[in-house]
């Protein structure tokens, strides 16, 4: 069942790219009496294969990334401050900020100088992230300093918002989300999929997993920007909330396969299915490696548009998870003219 | 109900500035139901609520402890073609902490979600870090512009969503502490106080976030014998000078400076001295920036001292707080209460006549 509350459960579950443990235990139990195979791979890959009713003429792999983007704490101070790094998110998007930290999820805010004691120069610019903190309440580095390695996580809230709905890690857990019900039916060909890691840090799980499956194609299911917001039109707006799924025919890492492009998008056009395509060559997907592993592997991308993609409330549409389903399973039904 | 349900139940209640109106009587309520101790209670949506504890003694002196209701927010200023709320600044807010933050939208016909916009890095040069403000007052609630024109209107408020947490060491983190926080240390020292001789008069004034409106209408009371105002203060932070500011979990601090009344400052600090209680001082030379600054000098002046509770992060969603120097700030407010009718003003007859 494709529903906002499914949604959440998988995205309130911490996974930060290089600490996906919670959220890979969390797909494992979510499937293990569904998938004929599963395997972790060295880099913590969950690996899948999926019996169909037919031997598949092209073997295809579906995959989606477990991480998130989020904080590391690198340093702490003398007064139980922790200083941290980020993965994949901007300064403009931290301020004023709650936070989870560790597996305890021990509350913290990035707070911000008080408005009275900023200075012209201090309005025109975003603080250096060095400059950053997590306050936990601690007094002291004694009671702060086992957080020192750990990772950090927004602590947003998952709401409805108007007709849509807001939270944290839509992307990519709205793709593990379809990888799961896509596992939990009955599939018209055999199938693998791959719950990948570290895609918010360069794709650095997705060389494995296709090493390991060797598809000939690939179909990453993923959240994508959007940016269908006040000041924007044209072609800036990206793709837009609401307006189905997304089918990108490039973004910033790949060119996708132009065949399968088009027979996708005909596929979803002749059966009523909802569906956009990107207007701005932006972002990636863990397409852009697996892309040229093992000689080189066909590859498409069916994304959920995002408003404030890598930031604590993303806005989406869960009707555009509904049509991204719908055209997966014609995919897998069609997968012999692919 | 304990001190923290009745700091979050407080901060619950929507006050933001010029919009008060919405929250008075519910906040009136809740303080009368923590401290069960006030002969009257009088409502205005110009001054807020004032609430009067009698102690039963002719010719008894008036003292005033005074606190501000209203928070900082936001106003709906227009609804965009592409359904967005477009907004303006009530109060002081830093814009360049308002992407991707969590709003409550106080409509028409109901209370909605709301998210500020921002730009994510995928559509972001790297060269452009710049913070926008024009495109920072954007509120997105989930609807089309028909939508949105059904549920909202130019001139309904905004406030940071309420999410009221405790951090390690009994810290409190939350929007609206300023002035919350205050809100209830004088309710928690005011609540048991038993041997005054004094009236007490407790005020929320409305609009110290934008217009001072309360805080002169302060001023207009008969004969008050000495005010405390209760403001927040700058806690330490790495970003902020020493000067600027003033520890966590050493007591409330006493602020100094050429705009309140030096002896009763003095005798406020010595109150705290005298009952071990701890207590810091800070000094704000030219201005206090709180209530005081108005009702000191305004009408015919009432002698003014200032008392706050230390937060971070003023003026965001994540203000944090010591519940330890609520406690203590709560201490001296009954302290001063129970002597204030030792306290002598400047105010005195030194030759009679009939002109003056």
């Amino acid at each position: 069942m494709i529903t906002a509350e499914r949604l959440k459960s998988f995205s309130e579950i911490d996974g930060v790219s290089g600490c996906e443990e919670q959220i890979r235990d969390y797909i494992i139990s979510d499937i293990y009496d569904y998938a004929d195979e599963i395997k972790i791979d060295v880099m913590g890959n969950v690996l899948c294969y999926k019996k169909g009713k037919k031997r598949a003429p092209n073997k295809i792999m579906y995959a989606a990334h477990m991480d998130e983007v989020g904080f590391y704490i690198n340093s702490v101070s003398d007064d139980g401050l922790l200083y941290f790094d980020t993965i994949g998110i901007l300064t403009s998007v931290i301020l004023g900020k709650y936070v989870l930290v560790g597996k305890d999820k021990i509350r913290g805010v990035i707070g911000s100088k008080p408005i009275h004691l900023l200075k012209d120069d201090d309005r025109s610019s975003y603080p250096e992230l060095n400059t950053l903190y997590i306050d936990i309440g601690a007094k002291n580095k004694d009671e702060a300093i086992r957080h020192l390695g750990s990772y950090a996580v927004f602590d947003s809230e998952f709401a409805n918002i108007g007709s849509c709905i807001t939270g944290k890690a839509f992307d990519d857990r709205v793709g593990c989300m379809l990888l799961c019900e896509m596992i939990k039916q009955d599939l018209e060909y055999d199938s693998y999929f791959a719950f990948t890691v570290g895609e918010e840090t360069g794709a650095r799980g997705a060389s494995a997993a296709s090493n390991r499956i060797k598809p000939d194609i690939c179909v990453v299911v993923e959240g994508t920007t959007a940016q269908d917001v006040a000041g924007s039109s044209g072609a800036d707006v990206v793709c837009k909330v609401g307006e189905g799924a997304t089918v990108p025919f490039m973004d910033g890492g790949t060119y996708y396969d132009i065949s399968l492009y088009n027979k996708i998008t005909n596929i979803a056009r002749n059966n009523n299915i909802k569906f956009q395509t990107k207007t701005v060559v932006a972002g990636g997907t863990d397409a852009q490696i697996i892309q040229r592993q093992n000689g080189g592997i066909r590859v498409i991308a069916v994304s959920m548009p995002c408003r404030y993609i890598h930031s604590g409330q993303t806005v989406a549409d869960i009707s555009d998870a509904i049509q991204m389903k719908k055209l997966l399973d014609l995919i897998d039904n069609n997968l012999d003219i692919l | 109900m304990e001190l923290y349900e009745f700091i979050c139940k407080l901060i619950k209640i929507p006050t933001v500035s010029g919009f008060e109106y919405m929250g008075l009587e519910e906040s009136a309520k809740l303080v009368n139901e923590y401290c069960n101790c006030f002969d009257q209670t009088d409502i205005n949506p110009v001054f807020g609520v004032r609430f009067t504890k009698k102690c039963g003694k002719a010719s008894a002196p008036k003292i005033l402890f005074d606190a501000h209701i209203d928070t900082i927010g936001f106003v709906v200023s227009g609804i965009t073609d592409e359904g967005y709320l477009r907004v303006v600044n009530c109060g002081g807010s830093d814009f360049r902490l308002l992407p991707s933050t969590m709003v409550s939208v106080y409509g028409d016909d109901g209370i909605y979600n709301g998210v500020f916009i921002s730009v994510p890095p995928h559509l972001k040069k790297e060269s452009d870090n710049k913070p926008d403000k024009k495109l920072s007052m954007y509120i997105d609630v989930g609807m089309n512009k028909k939508e949105c024109q059904s549920h909202f209107s130019i001139g309904n408020c905004v406030s940071f969503y309420i999410k009221t947490e405790k951090l390690l060491n009994d810290r409190i983190v939350s929007p609206y502490l300023d002035d919350k926080i205050c809100i209830a240390a004088l309710c928690e020292g005011i609540k048991n106080i038993k041997n005054c001789n004094c009236d007490i008069i407790l005020n929320l004034s409305c609009g110290e976030e934008t217009s001072g409106v309360g805080a002169r209408s302060v001023s207009y009371i008969e004969n008050i014998h000495c005010a405390l105002v209760a403001d927040v203060e700058f806690a330490k932070a790495p970003e902020i000078a020493d000067k600027d500011c003033v520890s966590f979990d050493k007591g409330p601090d006493i602020c100094c400076s050429a705009t309140v009344d030096g002896n009763l400052t003095d005798f406020i600090y010595n109150c705290a001295i005298e009952e071990n209680i701890p207590v810091q001082k800070i000094v704000s030379a030219k201005s206090t920036g709180t209530n005081a600054h108005e009702i000191q000098c305004s009408y015919l002046a009432t002698p003014c001292a200032v008392m706050s509770v230390p937060i971070r992060n003023m003026h965001t969603p994540c203000e944090i707080a010591c519940i330890n120097d609520v406690i203590n700030s709560a201490k001296l407010v009954h302290a001063f209460a129970e002597k204030a009718h030792l306290y002598k003003s400047l105010s005195k007859t030194v030759k009679k006549g009939n002109n003056i």
